[in-house]
């Protein structure tokens, strides 16, 4: 409750975990010791087949070296939010489809180089859960970031095609995300601190991947503009500016799962007609033919709740940002309709959204949760699932 | 029972009748668009036409909702249709069940969500959106306007004609026109034609001639044929401008639309109209008179006025083009070159000047009146909410772009469109004073009222160049009105005879004339006479409008002559286009140097104009709709140049040709606030913080004073010039929204250290999304008196209140009235106390900037002795408050 607590951003930066930060400005070598990466691949739970992508990843990567503006050919625009633009490019001398995030700042080459700095330690974060990392540089007034390209894109976008995600696949991106964190956790003890489904990315080979944590407390304090949007995925502990930890990361990521279970913003919370309307009576088939068709499911679409519910009705408009936030902080928080998903969803939703951090699940208790335990051994093909969503015709891999 | 269902049968029938008409429109546009060649301006008019008819249409059918008890019509699907929607979308709304009557209850991002679920592009339903504005609008006027006409709307209602202006085919043709599709129906938005056609030229004189010329030109090439209206004793048939409801084929539009384009033009400047009477010879002579006279009058004038006035001139040259090219519609008797001073047009011309507000148009059955601008019998036509203005939906196109709105319209207006708490105020005071100083003015010259109007108008917008006007007023008068007449209203009934009458209007005991019609303009009561009178309606409408823009002109003047602060508005307003030729700088003169910045709404050069100067370039965001930018611009122009203070920066001038929109201040020297404590990281000494904070309320009671609302007090707004501090961009917000915030997206862009100035009340109004955006904060003197406290905080410990907390973080605390620990804060408790009023939750608990001077006067001015030490009982909020 003290508004005074001063809680830096980057408190839980890893400040010394930088390797070779030599700062050269605007430009950054690809941490060429592939064999120790690889050692610790193998520390890694991970399964064979991603161990083969990592080290493939890796191995590519070495063909980099180190990047620049003029190597990277723009191929397409992937997205924009948050004060930068993604572009898809292609990097010339590697051949490698990267998407490059740029960032417009305007900083003193000091700063700018801290952030570069700052960046690298992303070329620690080698996991299957994590979207990879090609390498950092300046120019032109800009932060590059360039990263593995997602041919599936961010859950947002999926979300909007698919009208709904079916519950077999939320359980995929539970896992996944859930890995995801503890990995950031306890192998950088770093949070997270803004999960979302734009931040969630996936590809046609089924893989499930989170982007832009908050490795550079530098770089956030820097972006000259913040943007706050119809939907914020902060917890309640942040909003009121008091303590928060990487629980804080639990709350955003059980919202972005009835987001995506129901297919819009759950703030404030849909009609009940109108959620009734949206789920037929067999849900969980349809959920599961859903998760093997692509077939669009029936959604309010993510900005329908500025949608009059009912016809005619002067319909919700939508709320200031700041009710939006009150009711966030002060009213209760969302649910997963009753019956339209499996109990063990329901549950684990609810303590994620746990409005009180000590009373919210941790994230080893959700990791040994039915939910995720039963949709870790489940056979869903998300990377079928991606192709027929967002009409990916031929596997590139 | 019989009865209501004989009233039922009727409306059916009606609406089935209306039905059948809107099928025929809209097959009709359809062949336009699909079978004509769209770059043709002609088709384009005429597609702009028939859209405007069909709102119109649509409109009538919709208010007739009520009586049919039934929601089948009109029929939604060949509403989306009509506008354009996508097939897809289409089938996907009428399966969601929404009727037009859904579409027109939601929000205009509503609207947008809906078609993007079609993957309709955003063109649709910006299409979508700006349609169903009009058709609101519409219909709106219809239900409170009683009966008559309109003008703009034709002008207003159709919605492809926004891109096509954009696209420029337009733009070229005449300033009006230009103008013309981006005037929405909205008050709110500004439209200040007449700035724009002045401003092209930045010398006095130039405007003038220009429009001259091509008076000349018509005159000479189409006068001669033209004759009185032939068509309005016979209402439907004849009267090509009327839409008759019928007419099917694509022929036929042409033909109807064909001399709207000329008139229009014409009226603009242009010579064009003129063809009309050509076309159906005899028949127009209303017209025909109208526009020559108008032309002459302005002619007239400007003689008078050249000659005469040479000190006024600037004012003078401003104000009289615009009048004259305007004044569509003074008819052109072909013998009397400068003398008719015919009413109607002249007073719409004259609104133009003065304001840029659109007619209000309403399709209403108009039993008995003939049209304002053809003169013809109309049966259905638009009416003007404001000003009564009444003619042919086909006409309306024609009908001068500005409504001689009634002063407490106006007033409305500008209060929408700065936003100002002090509006009440202006309009009272400039309302009294206006009529007193009206009928004065008026007196000696005497005259119809149309008459007055440009006159009184030029001579208000010089301020104090009394000779042009009176001598404009004479030189018409005794050339145009032949006859005395009787009293406007009797003018009105004789509609026929129109040019006669209408001199014999002019001759007519002025005061009198003025007086009614003022009162009818003040008691709205005027409507209501106008309505009942049949034949007369329409003039009397126009008299009415008249009016009420004498009544502006009256307060100008008075305003101007007091300098009263609060009036400025009206000023604006009215003379606005004068007063803003004097800030006029051309854009050539100005040498700009190196960028030094970018604010919100652009970039900020270095630059040399007489001396170093701060340019402040506008962004002109391309999907604005550029005359609403351009009028808003021009209102905070007009608004900087009275602002006339040591800590205020100064102003000098401004750009005010698109698109080199710009503001240029004398040139801060020294560094920003912003500069000294965030940068540079200054610590400054508690009799430095008092004498910067004092001169800051200084120039910002002064502000309030003049009744100007600063919108964005920050330190980067502060500069420190030796010990002078100086601010700087005030009142530009409303500038800035127009620049950036119309992008579309999900997001409100913060910039950094925004969010802390803003006071709870308009935390609490931030939207996400462009439509709601920042357009409508809630900015009043109380909350720069909240933005003052913060800096004061900045000032006392170098930081701003809420570092690094996410921006969602602070809206929701200081929404919900948690304020910023006070406790390192090093000070006495007397400090914080200003700050603590000044971050008051309510904003009534909020001081007065010469409260907070005493309050900071009183301070000690030497460093404090107290050791900073003792945090707790310092810290005063150091809990979070809960006032909400």
């Amino acid at each position: 409750m003290n508004p005074m607590k001063k809680n830096k951003l980057n408190l839980t930066l890893p400040s010394g975990v930088v390797p070779g930060a030599d700062g050269h400005e605007g430009s950054e070598k690809p941490n060429p010791n592939i064999e120790s990466l690889t050692k610790k691949l193998k520390e890694l739970d991970i399964d064979d087949q991603q161990r083969e992508r990592l080290e493939q990843f890796l191995t590519q990567k070495q063909k980099v070296g180190e990047l620049t503006a003029d190597d990277c050919e723009k191929m397409g625009e992937l997205g924009a939010g948050n004060g930068g633009v993604v572009l898809k490019v292609l990097h010339k001398p590697s051949s490698l489809v990267m998407a490059r995030k740029l960032i417009h700042l305007e900083i003193k080459p000091a700063v700018r180089n801290q952030i570069i700095r700052e960046l690298k330690v992303l070329h620690e974060c080698n996991s299957p859960y994590i979207v990879g990392f090609y390498g950092a540089f300046y120019s032109d007034g800009e932060i590059s970031i360039c990263m593995e390209y997602m041919d599936g894109g961010s859950l947002d976008l999926i979300l909007k095609k698919a009208g709904r995600i079916p519950e077999p696949i939320l359980g995929k991106i539970t896992v996944a995300v859930l890995k995801g964190l503890i990995y950031l956790r306890e192998k950088h003890s770093i949070m997270h601190r803004d999960v979302k489904p734009s931040n969630i990315l996936v590809n046609s080979r089924g893989e499930i991947k989170i982007c832009d944590f908050g490795v550079s407390g530098q770089l956030i304090d820097s972006m000259a503009n913040s943007f706050v949007g119809t939907r914020s995925y902060m917890s309640p502990e942040r909003l009121q500016g008091t303590h928060y930890s990487v629980q804080s990361d639990i709350w955003s990521m059980g919202l972005s799962l009835v987001e995506m279970a129901i297919g819009r913003y759950p703030i404030p919370p849909p009609d009940p007609k109108d959620l009734a309307s949206i789920f037929g009576e067999s849900v969980i088939e349809e959920h599961l033919e859903a998760s093997k068709t692509g077939k669009t499911l029936k959604g309010t679409n993510r900005n329908s709740f500025n949608f009059p519910s009912p016809p005619g009705s002067d319909g919700p408009r939508p709320m200031a940002i700041f009710e939006l936030l009150d009711y966030i902080v002060n009213e209760p928080p969302p649910t997963l309709p009753k019956g339209k998903f499996s109990t063990e969803f329901i549950d684990f939703v609810d303590k994620c959204l746990k409005k009180n951090p000590q009373e919210r699940a941790d994230l080893h208790s959700l990791m040994s949760h039915v939910f995720v335990k039963e949709s870790e051994n489940e056979d869903v093909d998300i990377g079928n699932w991606v192709r027929k969503v967002m009409n990916i015709k031929d596997d590139k891999y | 029972m019989t009865d209501a269902e004989n009233e039922y049968q009727r409306a059916l029938n009606e609406i089935r009748t209306v039905q059948s008409v809107i099928d025929n429109n809209v097959q009709a546009l359809e062949g336009l668009r699909t079978q004509c060649a769209t770059t043709e301006e002609v088709t384009q008019k005429a597609i702009r036409d028939t859209e405007s008819k069909l709102i119109k249409l649509f409109s009538r059918v919709i208010l007739m909702r009520d009586k049919l008890k039934s929601d089948d019509y009109p029929k939604t699907n060949q509403w989306l249709a009509v506008v354009g929607v996508s097939d897809e979308a289409i089938k996907g709304i009428m399966q969601r069940n929404i009727t037009i009557y859904n579409l027109m209850d939601m929000s205009e991002d509503g609207i947008m969500n809906l078609l993007q679920r079609y993957d309709c592009p955003d063109e649709e339903s910006k299409r979508l959106n700006l349609a169903l504005r009009n058709l609101k609008i519409w219909t709106e006027r219809q239900k409170s306007g009683g009966n008559n006409t309109t003008n703009d709307s034709d002008i207003e209602l159709h919605w492809s004609s926004y891109k096509s202006a954009a696209s420029s085919p337009y733009s070229d043709h005449s300033p009006k026109y230009g103008s013309r599709p981006s005037t929405s129906s909205l008050p709110s938005e500004a439209h200040t034609l007449p700035p724009q056609q002045m401003p092209v030229s930045p010398q006095s004189t130039p405007s003038s001639p220009v429009p001259r010329s091509h008076y000349q030109q018509d005159r000479f090439r189409f006068t001669p044929p033209p004759t009185p209206p032939i068509i309005r004793q016979k209402p439907g048939n004849k009267c090509p401008n009327t839409p008759p409801p019928q007419k099917t084929s694509r022929m036929q539009l042409f033909i109807e639309n064909q001399p709207l384009t000329r008139s229009k033009s014409q009226e603009s400047n242009l010579a064009n109209r003129i063809i009309d009477p050509m076309v159906r010879p005899n028949k127009n002579k209303p017209e025909m008179l109208n526009l020559s006279g108008s032309h002459e009058i302005l002619y007239a004038r400007r003689l008078s006025a050249e000659s005469e006035a040479g000190g006024s001139s600037r004012g003078h040259s401003g104000h009289s083009s615009p009048m004259i090219t305007s004044p569509v519609h003074s008819p052109p008797y072909q013998g009397h070159g400068g003398d008719n001073t015919l009413t109607v047009p002249g007073i719409k011309g004259h609104g133009q000047m003065m304001h840029k507000i659109n007619h209000r148009f309403s399709s209403k059955i108009i039993i008995g009146s003939n049209c304002d601008i053809c003169h013809k019998y109309v049966v259905f036509g638009k009416v003007c909410k404001y000003c009564r203005f009444k003619c042919h939906k086909d006409c309306a196109s024609r009908a001068a772009p500005a409504c001689c709105l009634p002063s407490e319209y106006v007033d409305t207006f500008l209060a929408v469109m700065e936003g100002s708490p002090n509006t009440a105020r202006r309009t009272t005071t400039p309302n009294q004073s206006l009529q007193n100083s009206q009928s004065e003015l008026m007196r000696p010259v005497m005259s119809v009222p149309m008459m007055h109007r440009p006159d009184s108008s030029s001579a208000s917008s010089c301020n104090s160049s009394t000779p042009s006007s009176p001598a404009l007023m004479m030189s018409s008068t005794s050339v145009a009105s032949p006859s005395p007449g009787p009293s406007p209203k009797m003018q009105n009934s004789h509609l026929f005879q129109f040019p006669d009458i209408h001199v014999a209007e002019c001759s007519t005991d002025t005061t009198q004339t003025d007086q009614v019609l003022s009162n009818d303009v003040d008691h709205e009561s005027h409507s209501d006479v106008v309505s009942t009178i049949t034949s007369n309606g329409s003039d009397k409408t126009l008299v009415g409008s008249n009016n009420s823009e004498q009544t502006l002109l009256g307060r100008v003047d008075s305003v101007d002559s007091q300098d009263d602060p609060l009036g400025h508005s009206f000023k604006r307003v009215n003379s606005l286009s004068v007063a803003l030729k004097e800030w006029d700088i051309p854009y050539e003169q100005l040498q700009i140097g190196d960028p030094i910045g970018t604010g919100r709404f652009g970039a900020v050069y270095k630059g040399q104009w007489h001396g170093d100067v701060a340019i402040k370039m506008l962004h002109m965001d391309p999907d604005t709709d550029n005359q609403a930018q351009l009028a808003a611009f021009k209102l905070e122009v007009a608004m900087l140049r009275k602002t006339r203070h040591e800590n205020l920066v100064l102003f000098m001038g401004a750009c005010m040709k698109p698109p080199h929109l710009a503001i240029v201040t004398s040139l801060c020297k020294g560094h920003s606030l912003y500069t000294y404590i965030h940068v540079r990281k200054e610590k400054f000494l508690m009799n430095k913080i008092i004498i910067i904070a004092q001169q800051v309320a200084q120039g910002m009671g002064y502000l309030h004073a003049k009744g100007i609302v600063h919108k964005d007090l920050k330190t980067k707004n502060i500069f420190i010039d030796k010990d002078k501090v100086v601010i700087s961009d005030f009142g530009l917000f409303n500038v800035t929204k127009l620049c950036h915030f119309n992008r579309r997206t999900d997001e409100l862009q913060i910039p950094p250290g925004w969010l802390c100035y803003l006071s709870p009340e308009i935390i609490r109004s931030l939207q996400a999304g462009s439509t709601y955006g920042k357009s409508d904060l809630p900015f009043t003197e109380k909350s720069d008196v909240y933005a003052f406290g913060t800096v004061w905080y900045e000032l006392l410990t170098g930081e701003w209140p809420f570092k690094n907390f996410p921006p969602e973080c602070i809206i929701w605390k200081v929404g919900r009235g948690v304020k910023q620990s006070l406790g390192n804060i090093v000070g006495s408790r007397d400090v914080k106390d200003v700050l603590i009023m000044c971050w008051s939750f309510h904003t009534e608990d909020r001081p007065k900037f010469s409260q907070i001077l005493k309050a900071i006067y009183r301070l000690p001015k030497k460093p404090f002795q107290r050791s900073p030490s003792h945090p707790i009982s310092l810290s005063r909020s150091a809990d979070p408050l809960y006032t909400a």
